[in-house]
């Protein structure tokens, strides 16, 4: 692909489990202002707001129009989508790409302290053959796991250690909501709430919101800041129902990743992608993408995990920022990865900066129900 | 089965969708709606950008992207700007008739929605007239006020 | 450069009150194909697919996209939802459009679907759409804050009752030729008057009613257009505006915008008509699809899109402008007030308007339609959307 997008400035919100100091438009506002101030732009130069929330999730009927405001919509271009955090982000690269817009923000945000989230995600199945059997996000992981082709012994061994890892990574990140690293003692001693993800796999969910202020090629090089690039992007849905192939070799992230890497004309991500943000909503999710992305050899992912492949320091650190494990912004959880990544391209990750990386990759994810997965390269050259 | 064995009328499953939600109105909202409660005063926030009066407040002003800070009485008396009489039953919504409009309160620089109350709104079309545009109202506040939109609404003057 | 893009198909089903026989995934496939066998192609073709519905709570199911997805064999390829109130349809039309002139993709499908019959009443649903703070408890819907708009009109305008009724009688009579319309018994002007009222100024008639159906188009590449098609219906420009939730910002002193107008929409116009080059839109535009589930906000669409002076909608539906045979022929397929499948209804306007220029609308075609306009209005009358199509690249 000859062009590519610039990732101009990020923001966040501060996280908390509860966010009740604000209503959801204004942390939305929060994270759009710290964007644009990031950014080193204002309002008037947005071309297009492009968002990502969920009705249910958000208590609010078709919650754009109470967001696009507080967005920095108005009287301006707006679009959402439903389907996940970081879609907001593929939505604003191909608008920005097809050269209608120069400069995007796409922001998404997760308050689900409000509202009963288990249910929702229940809600989210189909009323005739899924959701009468309880289904939701975290049975779906559950049942997704029990599919795994390889050493199911091994993989019971590497998910408490991808926990570990994740934790003790965000312990480091000023910007994580949980900071305080877990054992694998505590997480083997916790109950499972769904066989074999434990109680203490899933972490804690945290209120907030993301923004990413993007632009096209032109409009990047002509900010002050050393530019940051999604080189390649792509997006793509497992199966809804089970029977047709393997769920947990993630089918809709592998189709994703294939087209991210084309894009950016990745070849052997093994040995060029120096660091990964990765979905990590249960470390299943985490595990299994590894393989999908060529991170580790099929079948392999436990034992790389183990070898410690992916702690801080090993051959392809995997969430240094500590994932969702740390902060779990459940919907917005996969943007928050891709300004993580951007933060460490961009050298301003703080202490978890990494030593000079050149190229990482970010994931988004959502595993309910069938998985829509989006991947993206992110370079500084 | 036969190719077409069915016999009946497609079959009809009943679902309920029953979410709670706990909807946090964060201090902008808090403050307007205990000096509501409280004092039985109605309140905007000036955007420090154009000096418009947002009434009901906001925490930040759309247009000017900029936080709002000072807290500016207004009403109790107001315009009315748009109105409509409501008819017809809805599902889950009062009992009609009822009328809804947006007042422009004195001192504010946008309009607020709330129920006009105490009027005939048995003929639509003399009702209509005594609710036209730029007609004024007064807010009326209730004895027992919850910190609620509802603790007040709108009456001709 | 961006990728010049065309619609190559389009697919719609008929649009009833209720449809028990199917399922959502089952209607949203059955426009699926249709759009297939119009563009020649099979869902193997497809790269990437875009699906349109909004809100959730109107069809009970929270990420509808995904099991639709699954009928149409989406997996493992992209899929992307779209919801953006009433301009759904056309918001998933233009991510559409981005996915092929990006040149991420060659060939996309996008569909919207709805079964609003499904909910016991939509005017719930769409209440919980309003601010839950400030507004839901005044018992805001979509009806009573288009009455809002209609007041403001007479007020400003002297709107009669009488020319929202012009606009309802011309719908009716176009869509007595479109044999997906749902509402197709013909009425007269003192039917309209006589009906009783919903929410003063509107009477019923003047309203849309609750459908449910499904439509779908597909997109190419003007590389696919050139080696596969015949003719196609290219998009030419496109705009959207958005505004604020709160219709009271509208209404003061500080307004940018009155409720009365749809200044937005002629934002988002000018846009579209600077892209496509079009200057004089009452000659060059040959039809348009505008979306209009009540009378009044046709009215002031027609003004937003340059077909009459502000203030003057009215009087010009009165006087047979947007008659078919008419200067600007306005809802051939008799429009929104005859055919509401809330998620797809702004994708049935571009859907519409596509067959326009491709020389496809059967006993509706617009005689050498060249040009078509469609137009999509969501949110408290807050998001509209334009789009410009072409029988030309």
């Amino acid at each position: 692909m000859a062009q590519r997008v610039g990732v101009l400035g990020a923001g966040f919100t501060a996280f908390a489990g509860r966010r009740d100091d604000v209503r959801l438009e204004e942390l939305i506002f929060e994270a759009a202002a710290a964007a644009l101030a990031d950014a080193g732009i204002t309002r008037a130069d947005i071309g297009t707001v492009v968002m990502a929330g969920a009705d249910q999730l958000d208590g609010r009927s078709i919650s754009s129009m109470m967001a696009a405001g507080p967005a920095g919509a108005y009287l301006k271009d707006e679009i959402r989508t439903t389907s996940e955090g970081t879609y907001a982000a593929i939505l604003a690269c191909l608008r920005i790409l097809s050269g209608e817009y120069e400069v995007a923000l796409a922001i998404t945000w997760s308050k689900t302290s409000e509202g009963p989230y288990d249910l929702i995600s229940n809600l989210s199945y189909d009323p005739f053959w899924l959701r009468p059997l309880a289904f939701n996000d975290i049975v779906e992981s559950a049942v997704v796991s029990s599919s795994y082709q390889s050493s199911t012994t091994l993989l019971a061994e590497a998910a408490p250690a991808v926990v570990v890892k994740n934790r003790s990574h965000g312990s480091a990140n000023p910007r994580a909501y949980l900071r305080a690293p877990v054992t694998r003692e505590a997480i083997l001693a916790s109950p499972y709430i769904a066989y074999p993800i434990r109680k203490a796999e899933v972490p804690q969910p945290c209120d907030g919101a993301v923004a990413l202020v993007l632009a096209s090629e032109g409009r990047t090089l002509e900010a002050k800041r050393a530019p940051v690039w999604i080189q390649g992007f792509g997006w793509g849905t497992g199966n809804y129902t089970y029977g047709r192939g393997v769920a947990a070799e993630l089918p809709g992230l592998r189709a994703a990743a294939t087209k991210a890497y084309a894009m950016a004309g990745v070849t052997q991500p093994a040995s060029e992608i120096d660091f990964a943000e990765l979905y990590d909503g249960t470390p299943f999710d985490e595990l299994f993408a590894y393989e999908a992305l060529g991170l580790a050899p099929q079948g392999g992912s436990a034992r790389s995990a183990l070898q410690g492949d992916f702690l801080d320091g090993g051959r392809c650190p995997v969430n240094v920022s500590g994932g969702a494990q740390s902060t779990n912004l459940r919907f917005a959880a996969g943007m928050m990865r891709i300004v993580e990544a951007y933060l460490q391209l961009s050298g301003r990750a703080g202490p978890i900066q990494l030593a000079a990386p050149h190229q990482g990759l970010a994931q988004g994810g959502s595993t309910y129900p069938a998985q829509g997965h989006a991947v993206f390269v992110l370079r500084n050259y | 089965m036969n190719q077409k064995e069915q016999t009946e009328a497609p079959l009809i499953h009943s679902g309920e969708w029953k979410i709670h939600y706990d909807y946090a109105v964060g201090e902008t909202a808090t403050q307007f709606f205990l000096r509501l409660r409280d004092q039985g005063k109605i309140a905007g926030k000036k955007c420090p950008s154009c000096q418009g009066v947002l009434v009901p407040p906001r925490a930040f002003c759309e247009r000017c992207f900029v936080q709002t800070e000072e807290w500016v009485d207004v009403g109790p008396e107001g315009t009315i700007e748009a109105f409509t009489i409501v008819y017809e039953p809805f599902d889950g919504l009062p009992e009609p008739p009822y009328a809804v409009a947006y007042v422009t309160l004195d001192g504010a620089t946008t309009a607020m929605a709330n129920f006009v109350r105490a009027l005939d709104l048995s003929d639509p079309e003399v009702a209509a007239r005594q609710l036209a545009v730029g007609n004024r109202v007064e807010a009326v506040f209730a004895d027992a006020r919850e910190g609620a939109v509802t603790d007040f609404y709108y009456r001709l003057m | 450069m961006p990728t010049k893009t065309a619609i190559v198909g389009v697919g719609q089903t008929d649009y009833r009150f209720k449809r028990t026989d199917v399922t959502i995934q089952e209607l949203a496939v059955e426009a699926s194909r249709k759009a297939l066998e119009h563009a020649g192609m099979t869902l193997a073709d497809i790269d990437a697919f875009v699906i349109g519905v909004a809100p959730d709570a109107l069809l009970g199911i929270n990420a509808v996209d995904r099991w639709i997805g699954e009928a149409l064999g989406v997996a493992p390829r992209p899929l992307l939802r779209v919801n953006t109130g009433g301009t759904t349809g056309a918001a998933a039309a233009q991510a559409g459009y981005a996915h092929v002139a990006s040149g991420v993709a060659q060939r996309v499908l996008v569909v919207a679907a709805d079964k609003v019959s499904e909910s016991p009443d939509a005017q719930w649903v769409l209440n919980t759409a309003m601010d839950p703070i400030y507004e839901k408890s005044v018992a805001l819907n979509a009806i009573n804050m288009c009455s809002l708009q209609a007041v403001r009109q007479m007020d400003q305008y002297h709107v009669t009752e009488k020319q929202l009724a012009s606009v309802a009688v011309r719908s009716r009579k176009n869509a007595q030729i479109n044999p997906h319309a749902h509402l197709r018994a013909p009425i007269s002007l003192e039917d309209v008057l006589a009906s009783r009222y919903v929410c003063w100024p509107l009477k019923l008639l003047d309203c849309c009613p609750r459908s449910s159906g499904a439509c779908a188009v597909v997109m190419a590449s003007e590389r696919v257009v050139r080696k596969e098609h015949s003719r196609a219906a290219w998009i030419r420009g496109m705009g959207a505006t958005s505004n604020t939730i709160y219709m009271g910002d509208k209404m003061g002193p500080g307004r940018d915008v009155d409720h009365a107008d749809w200044d937005e929409l002629a934002m988002a116009a000018a846009r579209a008509y600077r892209q496509a080059g079009i200057t004089d839109p009452v000659h060059e535009i040959d039809v348009a699809e505008i979306y209009a589930p009540f009378t009044c906000t046709e009215i002031a669409a027609v003004e937003a899109l340059g077909f009459a002076n502000k203030g003057m909608g009215g009087v010009m539906s009165e006087q047979g402008m947007f008659e078919m045979g008419g200067a600007v022929p306005v809802n051939p397929s008799g429009g929104v007030l005859n055919a509401n499948p809330i998620s797809a209804t702004a994708l049935v306007r571009i859907a519409e308007a596509a067959l326009q220029v491709m020389g496809d609308a059967g006993d509706r075609q617009v005689p050498g339609a060249q040009r078509a306009v469609a137009t999509g209005i969501g949110g408290t009358l807050q998001f509209h959307t334009c789009m410009v199509l072409a029988n030309d690249a």
